[in-house]
């Protein structure tokens, strides 16, 4: 049972990564119906900004537990910061000129922007993964038989508190319930006195924030960053959404978890060589049964 | 009474085919204005034109004495237009009451937008007992009320109406002309594009006949009534 348990905490743990970057994927494929194939670069440029603005602090030796924690959070701000800088950039030199072509348009500028961005990666750090330095001591703790790590209990905190703010943002604010009506009537939300700009702009920033996060916290539990760290985390995150459908936001970060445990329990009582094809299976066995997504799509 | 509305020589063209041919049409403050036709007559893309979803080829459009073609969406309602688009299209993930609150995005005022979506409630009580439901989940004529009432939220000067009665019920459809005439009465004018003239010839003041993206006629409701041509085509004889 313990060993069943330790597999679910894992699971639940890459789970939430999942979540996070499927949540940014979602939310624009969502609202703006723009597949944003750069976003898997968001998640590792998010992975880099922590490891620039982190290191010279790192290596600063003898301080205490608080300030690691405390450094460790301004860099993640920093980083989701200057991310959504990006995400705003991206929004207003890209997609929003291809606003109304083909689905296909954006699709192929963004993987344009993705492809600039992998490479620009690799130009300036090189092609190998960087050692990311842990900010915070690894320590392992133990509770009824099960382990996690601090780097593990800092990406599930980091990653929990992301969903909820953007769960939070999107039920409860103003700006929020503006975006889930542009999502579904966009000119009607527009006659409503919605700026659309702004509400994709917001979206656009939100998802590449969410990258981010993802892209510090995994990079610090893995201690490393590599150009190349998103092509994986990207596509199961995109699977999720796929598998979710485009309708609800909680469904997105549902299924991110769920891929997650199901990828924990198949390594762990299968073969670790199987984990990555779980969330292959999953899309397929969906889009066999439910084409739209287990919580429907928008263009249903 | 001071012209709110004029539009002169408004084109609309979807690729090669042209919706709009050269329509000039004008309403007053206080008015309630029918553009009658069938199907493809162009109504729609007038009220779109309006709004500003669709670009117009060509033509001004003047609101409150200031030209609005080309201007965005949420500029327009800003200025005080509102639109009750054709088949709803109510935010059916959000509650009643969000989508009174997306109406009314553009008011800052808390005080205000509460006291507005209070006179909603009193105007459409069915909106009251419904508040905490997903729209999704409101019958057709409740969310024909729920659109209109999200319209009003932002207080319009001028209320652009698309096809209101489409699939509903006689009695529905009986029901919205007289609140038609109620909002009439708080001051907003109306432009209504309908299919059911004898319907909305009973509440406008003014109408225009459309047929292929022309104005084919227009005058008062009781001179269009009168005509050999309304009647024959949209009255029953």
């Amino acid at each position: 049972m313990t060993g069943f348990l330790q597999q679910l905490l894992n699971g639940l743990i890459i789970g939430s990564s999942y979540a996070v970057i499927g949540l940014g994927f979602g939310l624009v494929f969502g609202v703006m119906r723009v597949c944003n194939v750069a976003h898997a670069q968001f998640f590792v440029l998010g992975g880099y900004v922590g490891f620039l603005v982190g290191l010279p602090f790192v290596t600063l030796g003898g301080l205490p537990i608080a300030a690691r924690v405390g450094m460790f959070v301004a860099v993640i701000l920093a980083a989701v910061l200057f991310m959504g800088l990006v995400g705003l950039i991206v929004e207003r030199i890209i997609v929003r000129p291809l606003r109304g072509t083909p689905v296909m348009i954006p699709f192929i500028a963004t993987a344009g922007a993705a492809t600039a961005l992998q490479y620009s990666c690799q130009l300036i750090f090189g092609a190998d993964p960087v050692l990311v330095p842990r900010f915070i001591p690894s320590t392992t703790f133990y509770f009824a038989g099960l382990s996690v790590t601090t780097a593990q209990l800092m990406t599930l905190i980091g990653m929990v508190a992301m969903l909820a703010g953007v769960q939070y943002y999107v039920l409860y604010t103003r700006w929020g319930q503006a975006t889930r009506a542009v999502a579904e009537w966009p000119y009607v939300a527009a006659a409503c006195g919605v700026n659309i700009n702004r509400v994709f702009q917001i979206t656009l920033s939100i998802s590449a924030a969410a990258g981010a996060l993802g892209g510090v916290l995994v990079s610090n539990m893995y201690a490393s960053a590599s150009p190349f760290m998103g092509d994986l985390f990207g596509t199961k995150a995109f699977i999720c959404v796929l598998v979710a459908g485009n309708r609800k936001i909680e469904g997105m970060m549902l299924v991110g978890l769920l891929v997650g445990i199901a990828e924990a329990l198949v390594a762990g009582y299968v073969s670790s060589s199987y984990r990555d094809a779980v969330a292959y299976l999953i899309l397929l066995a969906i889009l066999a049964f439910r084409p739209s997504g287990l919580f429907g799509s928008y263009e249903d | 009474m001071s012209v709110l509305l004029e539009v002169r020589g408004l084109e609309v063209k979807y690729g090669a085919v042209q919706a709009v041919k050269g329509v000039d049409l004008s309403l007053d403050e206080g008015q309630i204005v029918a553009l009658l036709g069938a199907n493809g007559a162009g109504k729609s893309s007038i009220i779109k034109s309006l709004i500003g979803v669709v670009k117009p080829r060509a033509g001004t459009i003047e609101f409150m004495g200031r030209q609005i073609q080309g201007r965005s969406v949420h500029d327009i309602n800003r200025l005080g237009i509102g639109w009750v688009p054709e088949g709803r299209q109510v935010f059916s993930h959000l509650t009643v009451e969000a989508n009174l609150m997306v109406g009314a995005f553009a008011v800052r005022d808390d005080a205000l937008v509460q006291r507005r979506m209070g006179e909603m409630m009193e105007m459409f009580p069915i909106l009251e007992q419904r508040r905490t439901q997903l729209a999704g989940f409101l019958s057709g004529g409740e969310q024909q009320m729920l659109a209109l009432a999200r319209a009003l939220m932002s207080d319009p000067r001028l209320l652009l109406m698309d096809e209101p009665s489409l699939g509903l019920s006689p009695l529905i459809v009986q029901r919205l002309f007289e609140l038609v005439k109620s909002i009439r009465s708080r001051g907003v004018s109306i432009l209504m594009a309908e299919q059911n003239a004898r319907q909305s010839l009973k509440v406008a003041d003014h109408a225009y006949l459309l047929e292929v993206g022309e104005v084919r006629g227009s005058g008062t409701a009781r001179e269009m009534e009168a005509r050999e041509d309304v009647r024959r085509a949209y009255l029953g004889g």
